[in-house]
């Protein structure tokens, strides 16, 4: 045998089934067309395949398959009849089972009733608490929500007044201001006697005009918005009142 | 009405047992072919079939139905024989005879030729390793493929490659002389 008829025994085996891949069943072919031996081979174990199938077939042929079905299915009934349940046992069984379904039953309506009562008892005992904590929480939320347009309003009174008391400060500066130009304008004016100082007199008489004016303007407008903040907080104040919810 | 080998199995699954009994009709010369094959002895390999089928129906709940049925239940019925060749030595048991009463009368001559090839064919598979004999069967008399025999035996394509190669080498080693006469040489 040659060396490629070694390499290729297993390969043999393959090509007699049917298991060898196109690429490797084109090259054995092309061997075996030129191999007497591997030919050979081929042949025995195609035989040996032939020979092992006459002689199963020739054993099972004689058996009576019938009688071996009907045996089957006896033995099969024998080990189901064994392992099933006795009719006495069933109706232990079915008995046991009823028990089990009826008390089941009624503990599921007890379940039921208590859970029924305990829901009620939990409307009737908190639902009036909740229902006025409800009211509660909605005041308290009004009521810092008034507190907070009070502090709003505080704030801006207080602005307002503070503005107001700069404005003041500054025009009693100038005011003061004035006087003592013009004070000094009148002790100039009897020293010298002129055209010019009347003017400049009349200058400072017209700007103390326009500041008291302003002063005037300005605390009117102070006196004006605090009018206005004074009616708003009194309305806060009857909101808040109203919005208080009545004591049980 | 003819049902289907999956309508049967899920029926049996149901507790259907003339439904089974449709399995055993069907799957029954196959079974009893392997078990003889690899006992070699009629009596067993009917008994061997017969449990095999008690123990399919027991456990045909766990059959999920990703191989064919016939290939589940040849795994038990090789697991059974495995089984039996372990606890009996049943290479030492008496060899079955071969039947006189050919249904094919030939010449004396042919006879005797064809009783010695049987018998040697009996003699040469027994005499294989278990798990040869295994492959070489569910190959030459059930006509499985590799796939389907390594799912049975429960080993890989290439253990199946090689146990079938060794097989092939020893049984054509055995019977050489009685492959002379087919035109050898």
């Amino acid at each position: 045998m040659s060396k490629d008829c070694e390499a290729i025994q297993q390969t043999l085996s393959l090509y007699l089934d049917g298991e060898l891949t196109w690429h490797r069943l084109r090259d054995l072919q092309g061997h075996l067309d030129r191999c007497q031996n591997c030919q050979t081979v081929v042949q025995d174990y195609s035989r040996i395949g032939q020979l092992l199938r006459e002689e199963v077939d020739l054993a099972v042929e004689r058996i009576d398959l019938v009688a071996l079905h009907e045996k089957t299915r006896e033995r099969l009934a024998i080990r189901l009849r064994r392992t099933a349940p006795t009719s006495a046992g069933l109706r232990q069984r079915r008995k046991a089972e009823l028990w089990v379904v009826k008390r089941a039953r009624a503990y599921a309506w007890q379940l039921t009733w208590a859970l029924g009562f305990g829901i009620a008892v939990a409307v009737f005992w908190f639902g009036p608490r909740v229902w006025e904590s409800r009211d509660q929480s909605r005041f308290s939320a009004s009521v810092g929500m008034i507190q907070e347009q009070l502090g709003r309003v505080i704030r801006d009174t207080a602005s307002v007044r503070f503005a107001a008391l700069q404005a003041s400060h500054s025009h009693q500066e100038q005011l003061g201001r004035l006087i003592r130009d013009h004070s000094h304008l009148s002790r100039t004016q009897t020293s010298a006697s002129g055209g010019s100082d009347d003017l400049a007199t009349g200058e400072v008489q017209e700007q103390l005009g326009f500041l008291i004016r302003d002063h005037n303007r300005s605390q009117w407008i102070m006196d004006q918005q605090s009018g206005q903040l004074q009616e708003k907080l009194e309305r806060l104040i009857q909101d808040q009142a109203v919005q208080r919810p009545k004591q049980p | 009405m003819d049902y289907s080998e999956e309508e049967l199995v899920r029926l049996s699954q149901q507790g259907d047992l003339e439904a089974f009994g449709r399995l055993v009709e069907r799957y029954q010369k196959k079974v009893t072919a392997v078990a003889y094959g690899l006992i070699h002895d009629a009596e067993e390999a009917q008994d061997l079939a017969q449990e095999s089928f008690i123990r399919a129906y027991n456990a045909i709940e766990t059959f999920r139905g990703t191989a064919r049925f016939y290939t589940w239940i040849y795994r038990i019925t090789v697991n059974l024989c495995m089984d039996r060749f372990r606890k009996q030595a049943i290479e030492k048991v008496h060899v079955s005879p071969v039947p006189a009463d050919d249904p094919d009368p030939q010449t004396p001559d042919t006879l005797v030729t064809r009783v010695e090839t049987c018998l040697a064919v009996r003699e040469a598979i027994k005499s294989l390793p278990y798990d040869q004999r295994t492959v070489i069967i569910l190959r030459e008399i059930e006509g499985l493929s590799y796939k389907e025999i390594a799912r049975v035996v429960g080993i890989s394509i290439g253990t199946v490659m090689s146990r079938l190669f060794y097989a092939r080498r020893r049984l054509r080693e055995l019977l050489k002389h009685h492959l002379k006469g087919e035109g050898r040489e």
